[in-house]
């Protein structure tokens, strides 16, 4: 009897103990572990301390001048943690309880983990506020499925500021089903691609790299063949090391088309580029299987027998910083520091002529609100001061005046001499670009990083309302009905593209039969029915849209 | 006429070519063992331009302590990681033997009229899962674990697979004629379990809490989906997370238009990195595994009737 009473006595805690974990959990918006959460991140008590109480003055009452109704929202960004988060978030809330009495959690976290965490949130249906689109959140993808808020209202109504730093097209290729559910970035939303060179060797070897043509690096073969025969003959100790550097990708940096995968058995010419030639804007073709993409093959073929570039870049890992390069693509640059790769060469920028833009640089990164979010209104007026007031743009890239940075004598920001970002190796706080925070092009940087008066920032801006504009701005390919075909094609583009990108190969005849070979088997796999798709869902949408 | 000593030679007993063959044999499986771990201790303390000039060596050409100084500088954060992971394993594998192991002696009594059906509901729930979100809401709006030290030990308290392992362990050494004794003598469920099955069941116990600690030692992606407060953050996540910071400034530094940050990122430890945080996951390890390896080795059944 004595044993049973026991039993159930241990049965009954057992229970008890299971069953206390229903209870209701008190929620706010923006939990207090939370806002522990973004305080404690910087490990200083102090902050936190700070952070609650500032959260207390705007509970108590409206932040001076804003009449407005204290509230907490969170928001998810994928730049990598920093050990002061926390304390910039804090001095982030001070100004935003000031102007709009709101507090903001930054949940800031690396890519990786961010691709894994925020899209299973999302998928759970939480509340998490502003969210990065980009990193594992696909924006198309989410807004179909209903994790956004629409924002057109929002946009007309608390993010005037906001709707004035896009074009109408832009703002159109953002909409899905008719509406917008992100705010895009606005940094260098197009194809900026560019050639870094080494000044001094340039002059050394009389190369006049001011006037040389470039649109893509498909062109200047024998220019740069000459190069490398008067370099060796100059230098002997670079002898045997490459002339270029390693320079991936098929597009943008040899071809500028219009893409809708991941690889390019499905492309589109761009009016004002046509760089392969008997296709107009609107008709889909398989790059891999055209003329310009087998000459591409062997002209590096040939450039990698002839040693402008090496055959294997593992075995060179300093040419970036030795000198012996003569030179290396870049993307996205409109201007450099002069000592790019350290004193022992000036590097020099030149921008390719061809300079275009795609959906995919408004899509691919940008602030959406979360469906669920409570207070959709005082997230877009959050989002309206950081793309619109230099203070915050500032603030969330570079920290707080004083302690991570310091305003030398003629105005510059500098980190030399900074309490707590004075070591490059160990800074306390810094985001650079820090696009997914929203526009750059009003952030306050360093000279040594935008050059003189921001130039960079200001020619970002007039790339971007220069950039030539694909056929189909706006359309997003439907995948669901081709994902086989796109699995299976995507293996033989794997096991083909890189090695002729690279030019690994012994003669032009052995390119030559590895691209038939690569195309044999694309069509084995069912390109032209990717190829059919991609055609039709591009001529619906321009019925549609034209 | 000098004496001649002989040797006894027991039946089983290999003669002198064999046992160097098989010793030989043997040391080249210790070897093909040890060596690896010995090379990523090696590659720990390399520096990165010595991995970069002549790949994985066991005599690099630098020596540097970078990855662990990067480790080091995490400082507090690192021994409270270790913290946190050192609780739940301990903490969880001791209560997941605990349910698992009950769970086990009830499904193994023979004759008990819900065996079937408890056998079932454990076995159905190896067919197939709800998935990664169900599972996120099932434990975040719920059960309300996010955040929280819970979710590290609740959600895998009960393996499916560990349990049947257990009672098929107690079905097939622990002879029925025991209990029926036990019984006999009047002794409960309660005192069969921890008096009879307990002290029989360590070989069985050790080999499932080893499954157990290892499983939750690894564990990196627990606390990466379910935890934001960094004084919960264990081990393998923190590492993890480092080792992401460090490969997304590399491969962010053509971003940075600075020879700041291109520096920053030429000379981050990578590989080196990598090793260190392997190292340090890897040492508590080595220290368990002794500890388990002796209920291995232990017989099975104390005797007690034959049969």
């Amino acid at each position: 009897m004595k044993k049973k009473l026991i039993a159930l006595l241990c049965m009954a805690a057992m229970s008890v103990s299971m069953l206390a974990g229903c209870g209701e959990k008190e929620e706010g918006g923006g939990s207090s572990e939370q806002t522990g959460q973004s305080s404690d991140s910087g490990s200083k008590a102090e902050e936190s301390a700070e952070g609650q109480d500032g959260s207390a003055e705007g509970q108590d009452g409206a932040g001076e001048g804003s009449g407005l109704e204290y509230a907490e929202l969170d928001w998810y960004l994928d730049l990598g943690e920093r050990p002061d988060m926390g304390m910039v978030n804090d001095a982030l809330n001070e100004y935003l309880i000031e102007k709009i009495n709101t507090k903001v959690n930054m949940h800031i976290m690396g890519a990786e983990d961010y691709s894994a965490k925020v899209p299973t949130k999302l998928s759970a249906g939480e509340n998490l506020g502003l969210v990065t689109i980009g990193s594992g959140v696909n924006y198309t993808v989410q807004a179909k499925q209903g994790a956004f808020y629409p924002m057109d209202e929002l946009l007309e109504t608390y993010g005037v500021g906001i709707r004035g730093l896009f074009s109408d097209d832009v703002w159109d290729t953002m909409r899905i089903d008719g509406k917008i559910y992100a705010i895009p970035i606005l940094k260098d939303n197009c194809y900026i691609m560019n050639m870094i060179y080494n000044e001094e060797m340039a002059q050394a070897l009389e190369l006049d790299m001011e006037n040389l043509e470039y649109k893509n690096w498909r062109q200047n073969e024998e220019f740069f063949t000459n190069a490398l025969a008067l370099r060796d003959e100059k230098f002997p100790e670079h002898k045997g090391k490459p002339l270029l550097n390693d320079i991936t990708m098929e597009v943008p940096f040899y071809f500028g088309l219009e893409t809708f995968l991941d690889n390019y058995v499905a492309v589109c010419n761009i009016d004002g580029i046509n760089d392969v030639a008997g296709y107009d804007s609107n008709t889909v073709f398989n790059l891999y299987a055209t003329d310009e993409y087998r000459e591409f093959c062997r002209m590096k073929q040939r450039m990698v027998a002839g040693g402008v570039y090496a055959y294997d870049f593992s075995n060179f890992p300093d040419s970036m910083y030795d000198g012996s390069l003569l030179a290396t693509s870049g993307w996205g640059f409109t201007y450099i520091n002069e000592h790019l790769y350290g004193d022992k060469f000036t590097t020099r920028l030149k921008v390719a002529e061809n300079v275009w833009t795609d959906t995919n640089n408004y899509i691919g990164g940008g602030t959406a609100i979360s469906v669920n979010c409570e207070n959709p209104e005082r997230a877009m007026m959050v989002m309206e001061l950081v793309n619109t007031d230099p203070y915050v743009a500032t603030l969330l890239r570079f920290g707080i005046e004083g302690e991570h940075y310091l305003i030398d004598g003629d105005g510059n920001m500098t980190f030399d001499g900074s309490p707590r970002n004075s070591d490059p190796a160990n800074r306390g706080y810094q985001y650079w670009y820090g696009a997914s925070f929203g526009n750059l092009t009003i952030v306050d940087a360093p000279e040594s990083f935008t050059g003189p008066d921001n130039i960079m920032l200001q020619r970002i801006v007039e790339y971007n309302n220069s950039a030539l504009l694909p056929a189909h701005m706006g359309f997003v390919l439907d995948t669901s009905s081709i994902s086989n075909e796109i699995a299976a094609c995507s293996n033989v583009v794997a096991e083909y593209s890189d090695t002729l990108r690279k030019g690994q190969y012994d003669t032009p005849e052995a390119v030559d039969a590895a691209i038939d070979q690569f195309n044999e088997k694309l069509k084995a796999n069912n390109v032209d029915k990717i190829l059919e798709e991609v055609q039709a869902q591009i001529d619906a949408w321009n019925a549609a849209n034209k | 006429m000098k004496d001649k000593t002989y040797r006894k030679k027991e039946l089983n007993q290999l003669s002198m070519k064999w046992n160097i063959v098989f010793s030989m044999i043997l040391c080249v499986v210790a070897l093909a063992m040890v060596l690896p771990l010995a090379l990523v201790v090696i590659i720990s303390f390399s520096s990165e331009s010595s991995i970069a000039h002549i790949g994985y060596s066991f005599f690099p050409e630098e020596l540097s302590l970078e990855g662990y100084r990067y480790l080091i500088k995490m400082g507090d954060q690192l021994f409270r990681s270790y913290g946190i992971t050192i609780f739940y394993t301990v903490a969880g594998t001791a209560l997941s033997m605990a349910v698992m192991s009950m769970f086990a002696y009830v499904i193994s009594v023979r004759g008990f009229w819900l065996n079937r059906p408890l056998t079932w509901f454990l076995f159905f729930t190896m067919l197939f899962s709800g998935g990664l979100v169900p599972s996120y809401i099932v434990n975040v709006k719920y059960l309300h674990l996010g955040d929280s030290i819970w979710i590290f030990l609740l959600p895998g308290l009960v393996s499916a697979y560990n349990v049947i392992i257990l009672r098929t362990f107690i079905r097939t050494t622990i002879p029925e004629a025991l209990f029926d004794a036990a019984r006999i003598d009047g002794a409960g469920h309660f005192t069969i379990f921890f008096r009879i099955v307990m002290p029989l069941f360590k070989a069985g116990l050790a080999t499932v809490a080893l499954f157990n600690v290892v499983g939750r030692w690894n564990d990196w992606f627990t606390g990466m989906l379910y935890v934001e407060n960094p004084n919960l953050i264990p081990l393998q996540t923190l590492l993890t997370k480092l080792q992401n910071s460090v490969e997304y400034l590399k491969k962010n530094s053509a971003v940075l238009n600075t020879p700041d940050g291109l520096q920053l990122a030429r000379s981050a430890p990578s590989i080196s990195l990598r090793m260190a945080c392997t190292v340090a996951v890897i040492l508590p390890m080595l220290f368990a595994y002794p500890f388990f390896q002796r209920f291995f080795v232990n017989g099975l059944t104390v005797g007690s009737i034959k049969e």
